[in-house]
């Protein structure tokens, strides 16, 4: 059993501007915890979580790997919630380096084919296209769920750029929504850049039906 | 941040795609914190054909840090793991900020985190851009299905 990241050092004035921890959180936890082991065979050098938020993924991951187990890189575009990872990170001992920036856009020159784990938990929510665009360029806390139209608008942009980011042995971990559209976003990853992929996880919670799907190289033979 | 961070980290905006690395630190010498870690000397090993030596020996000395040698050696021994462990991992820069040498914007660095935020015009305009055709053809297909307040559920009740 890998405890849950000690988030207590966070206060009701950090959830006002960043986003806590739910059900979409500890669905994520727990599938990776499900995988805890596969991860750690493949012995990740890099990880990379975008979005970071509270950190509290990030920090998980810290403790499946270890502190210093691997490089924890994570980037959002909320400063608030950067300060956050960073903080819920030391809390629990585990280095993590935050990025206040859109995406990976700052990294992606240099960590071509270098993200050994790639997390992301979008924000799923459908809502409209306008309202999604504020929150990135904004940096907000709507940032956080905001997705546009089907809730794909800002995950389509990451999943762009997610063939140049895996190594070879990569692993790709997403939050989806049923409304989502999963069937689509696994055909298109894998007709565009043949990434396979599959759901490790998935719950109802609420009116939200959340899957964490897991995307990887193909190698034949 | 630590210095291994800052040897991945590039401007990368609109308009700034090339020689956008490494940033050059402004302002950074005395806002350097040592954090001891453990060393994982398999850690050390695995990142090093990742990083762009120059780029790191120039961020060390900026730092005030010339431990390291000039040249990438050969060998990786013992020492030379210790060392890099140092600059790499226990070299904690707290404040400044860095200045992309292709197009001269500063990237503040506070509370350890450096800020390369996007202009917000540039993001409106990197969001609104249609994806690529399969993506298109992908959202087309299945997305403008809107599904009203109801359902815009968990993540907006939260933090209401």
């Amino acid at each position: 059993m890998i405890p849950t990241p000690d988030l207590s050092h966070l206060t009701k004035v950090d959830y006002d501007r960043v986003y806590e921890p739910a059900e979409d959180t500890f669905l994520f936890l727990d599938g990776l915890e499900q995988d805890a082991e596969h991860i750690r065979s493949l012995h990740p050098t890099v990880c990379l979580e975008i979005g970071s938020g509270s950190g509290c993924v990030s920090t998980f991951m810290g403790s499946i790997l270890g502190p210093t187990g691997a490089l924890y890189l994570c980037t959002d575009i909320n400063q608030h919630a950067a300060r956050c990872t960073v903080a819920t990170g030391r809390q629990n001992k585990i280095p993590i380096d935050a990025i206040n920036c859109s995406l990976t856009s700052s990294l992606l020159p240099r960590l071509r084919h270098s993200i050994d784990i790639l997390l992301f938990n979008p924000p799923y929510v459908p809502t409209d296209g306008e309202e999604a665009l504020d929150a990135q360029a904004s940096g907000n806390i709507s940032g956080a769920w905001a997705g546009g139209l089907s809730g794909m608008e800002i995950t389509n942009k990451l999943l762009e750029e997610v063939n140049d980011l895996l190594s070879p042995k990569g692993l790709f971990y997403l939050v989806a929504l049923k409304q989502n559209d999963i069937p689509a976003i696994c055909a298109m990853m894998q007709d565009a850049f043949g990434l396979k992929s599959q759901t490790i996880i998935q719950r109802r919670a609420g009116r939200e039906h959340l899957f964490i799907l897991r995307f990887e190289r193909q190698y034949v033979g | 941040m630590h210095l291994i961070t800052h040897n991945l980290l590039a401007r990368n905006a609109k308009g700034c795609t090339t020689n956008s690395f490494p940033l050059a630190f402004r302002d950074a010498h005395g806002q350097v914190e040592i954090q001891e870690q453990d060393i994982n000397p398999d850690f050390v090993c695995n990142v090093l054909p990742r990083l762009e030596w120059k780029a790191l020996i120039d961020a060390a000395c900026q730092v005030g840090d010339e431990s390291l040698p000039a040249e990438q050696p050969n060998m990786t021994d013992d020492e030379l793991v210790q060392k890099l462990h140092y600059v790499l991992m226990e070299i904690h820069i707290t404040e400044g900020a860095m200045v992309c040498s292709n197009c001269e914007h500063i990237c503040p660095i506070s509370n350890s985190i450096p800020n390369s935020k996007p202009d917000p015009k540039d993001s409106m305009e990197y969001f609104s851009t249609l994806p690529v055709a399969h993506l298109a053809d992908m959202t087309d297909g299945n997305g403008h299905v809107m599904y009203g307040a109801n359902s815009v559920a968990k993540k907006r009740a939260r933090v209401d």
